[in-house]
């Protein structure tokens, strides 16, 4: 490795830190990612058993899909369960996956039967539903995505490609644009989260970055704090010293160059003070550093200013 | 040995400046010195520090306990006549500090040399005599 390679990879993190990445590629906390499947997972069980409702009024549509589906979701929603200490967004993702996948089979099943058989069907009510719980509640970009464009577009292919032409007929006349309207504003939906989502982030980032400056810089008023009063102690006994018979002049002259540098790195520290404002002596003496350890050379009753 | 009523008031929560504060004081100045380590101690001797001529104040005095501002609003509440020095670390950022300075308080930059402390107290205490 050359002393270049050592270099940028050194420099990588901060490149990492300093260039935010895109909105789609923001990830969720593990938590929040299995939360948002584990919602999807309750519409999905529970929108079956309204479907089963339905069903049951209307003789000739078949329940088997619906049946079948609430399983998937019941199964879905004890693996969430029963995994919900160690959360991740790749396996909600999964869940998440699978999830919508059921949910479209069962309306490309039944959407043609429904249209068949119920006088009043509104066309594809759920798929519309979909893209919007997806946008709300997808684990990661892409998932989301993919999951409004199934419902989205399958309600439109299989409307504009597998609808016999009477039912197609009797169906409203603003659809495909209607659902396809709807996948768009999931769509966008999906975009604005996202987009909110890693400003949040940001700001997060930020945050941190500014309470770890804000930190740092208590450390070094606290140094300061501790220093001020034994060079204060060490002014007043070299005055002393110098004030007797035969004054040691040549140890004198020097410990006053030590207290003059020392005064130089207090110069320094009150610059920090300032930025960060004058604050009250709240911490223990015998912790300056927001650490636990006591400076060498700094008794522990020393007291700040 | 007799003691002079003491002329100055030193407020401060070192033990060290504390002990050294007086020494100094009576070595290069010839005046008694009487010191504190928190506002209610000077409170407790309210007679003596109130007859002093000069009080030198620290302003942070430990967590939780009133501050060397505490003291100067105490002692200005109680006819204080003297004047009244803060020596602190803060000297350049506390927020109240440009109020008492307006009060006529002078505020000195902990670490002080010793000739300058000596010269700033000696001309105090020939303004209040």
């Amino acid at each position: 490795m050359t002393m270049n390679d050592s270099a940028s990879a050194n420099n990588r993190p901060f490149q990492d830190y300093d260039q935010p990445s895109r909105f789609y590629n923001t990830r969720l906390s593990p938590r929040d990612a299995w939360f948002g499947a584990t919602v999807a997972a309750w519409f999905h069980g529970l929108g079956m058993l309204l479907e089963l409702a339905i069903i049951r009024n209307i003789p000739g549509v078949s329940a088997t899909p619906a049946v079948i589906s609430a399983t998937v979701a019941l199964m879905l929603l004890v693996v969430l369960y029963s995994r919900r200490k160690t959360p991740s967004v790749q396996l909600a993702s999964i869940i998440y996956l699978i999830n919508s996948a059921s949910v479209v089979t069962v309306l490309i099943l039944t959407n043609v039967q429904f249209a068949t058989l119920e006088g009043n069907w509104v066309p594809f009510q759920a798929a519309k539903l979909g893209c919007l719980i997806a946008a709300m509640v997808a684990p990661e970009f892409w998932v989301g995505l993919l999951s409004i464009l199934a419902y989205c577009l399958g309600s439109v292919l299989q409307f504009e490609f597998f609808f016999p032409a009477e039912v197609k007929a009797q169906v409203s006349a603003a659809e495909p644009w209607a659902t396809l309207a709807f996948g768009l504003a999931g769509v966008l939906s999906l975009v604005y989260r996202f987009r909110r989502i890693q400003l949040e982030q940001e700001v997060a980032r930020i945050q941190a970055q500014s309470f770890a400056i804000q930190r740092l810089a208590s450390a070094f008023l606290n140094i300061r704090d501790l220093m001020n009063t034994p060079l204060q102690v060490i002014e007043l006994s070299t005055g002393l010293l110098r004030n007797r018979n035969q004054p040691p002049k040549p140890l004198l002259d020097r410990i006053e160059r030590s207290v003059e540098s020392l005064r130089e790195i207090n110069g320094v520290l009150v610059e920090h003070e300032k930025e960060i404002g004058w604050q009250a002596k709240t911490q223990s003496k015998n912790s300056p550093l927001a650490g636990d350890s006591t400076p060498a050379g700094v008794k522990p009753d020393g007291s700040g200013s | 040995m007799t003691r002079n009523r003491p002329k100055i008031v030193f407020l401060d929560d070192s033990e060290d400046l504390r002990e050294l504060m007086p020494i100094v004081l009576q070595t290069m100045l010839g005046v008694d010195c009487m010191c504190f380590a928190s506002v209610m101690e000077m409170e407790n001797q309210a007679d003596e520090v109130l007859r002093a001529k000069v009080a030198i104040l620290d302003i942070n005095l430990g967590p939780n306990v009133p501050d060397g501002i505490d003291a100067f609003h105490w002692l200005k509440k109680h006819g204080f006549q003297g004047k009244i020095f803060f020596l602190t670390g803060h000297a350049r950022t506390h927020p109240q500090l440009a109020l008492a300075q307006t009060n006529g308080v002078e505020i000195f930059e902990k670490p002080l040399h010793p000739d300058k402390l000596i010269s700033f107290v000696s001309r105090a205490l020939n303004e209040t005599t």
